[in-house]
């Protein structure tokens, strides 16, 4: 199903935090459903979902999301 | 497990929306023959008498439509951050396309239906043709944003 050129390391991020998805999207103000499929690489986040992500995480933009070489 | 994905608040409603997509069109979709069959009886037995039902089921028919339109344009949600997030937007914005195209293939289809038959010209009644094109205006993206909504429940 993925077929978008970005690749994430968002689960993985989210698991060194400890947090569940729903926490995650508590955190950011998503909903759960948008974390699920953007870790699935199904659904690609706006530049400001992406920020408030890597802001959430602790980390750069770029650390969380990489375009396929 | 951490990673399980609880039921949330925001979760059951939207489950409960979804169901609320389908009930109503399905619903709709019946009114849409319903208006349909009694127009045609109507006109056929040209009895009057029939004509308050058949209004009736025309309120009907527009009141579904438009309630149907109501929640996929999402109105009592917009407030709610997460409810309207921009995974729900990218669904509205992805079903209320099918909907553009839909009415525009109906239009298409009647547009072809009326230079066929024997004749050149063969006439499509107006109230069939708007009926069926409202239905596809309205259920076709109803049923796709229920879908899309569904399908990212079960991303995995």
């Amino acid at each position: 199903m993925p077929d978008s050129p970005l690749r994430n390391r968002l689960k993985e991020k989210r698991a060194e935090h400890g947090l569940t998805q729903a926490e995650l999207a508590a955190l950011v103000s998503v909903s759960r459903k948008t974390i699920n499929t953007v870790e699935n690489s199904v659904f690609v986040p706006s530049t400001v979902l992406a920020l408030k992500l890597a802001a959430a995480l602790g980390c750069r933009v770029e650390e969380l999301f990489q375009l396929e070489e | 497990m951490g990673n399980t994905p609880a039921a949330s608040d925001e979760d059951r409603i939207s489950y409960r929306r979804r169901w609320r997509l389908v009930v109503m069109s399905v619903v709709v979709w019946i009114l849409n023959n319903v208006v349909n069959a009694t127009h045609d009886v109507a006109q056929a037995l040209n009895l009057g008498s029939t004509r308050e039902f058949d209004i009736a089921v025309l309120a009907g028919f527009w009141l579904g439509a438009l309630i149907l339109v109501w929640m996929v344009a999402g109105v009592s949600v917009r407030r709610n951050p997460v409810l309207n997030d921009e995974l729900t937007k990218a669904h509205r914005a992805t079903a209320i396309q099918l909907g553009y195209w839909g009415l525009l293939a109906i239009m298409a289809l009647a547009f072809a239906w009326s230079y066929s038959g024997r004749h050149v010209f063969v006439p499509v009644s107006f109230e069939h043709l708007i009926v069926t094109a409202v239905t596809a205006g309205a259920v076709g993206p109803a049923l796709l944003f229920a879908l899309l909504d569904w399908k990212a429940e079960k991303v995995a």
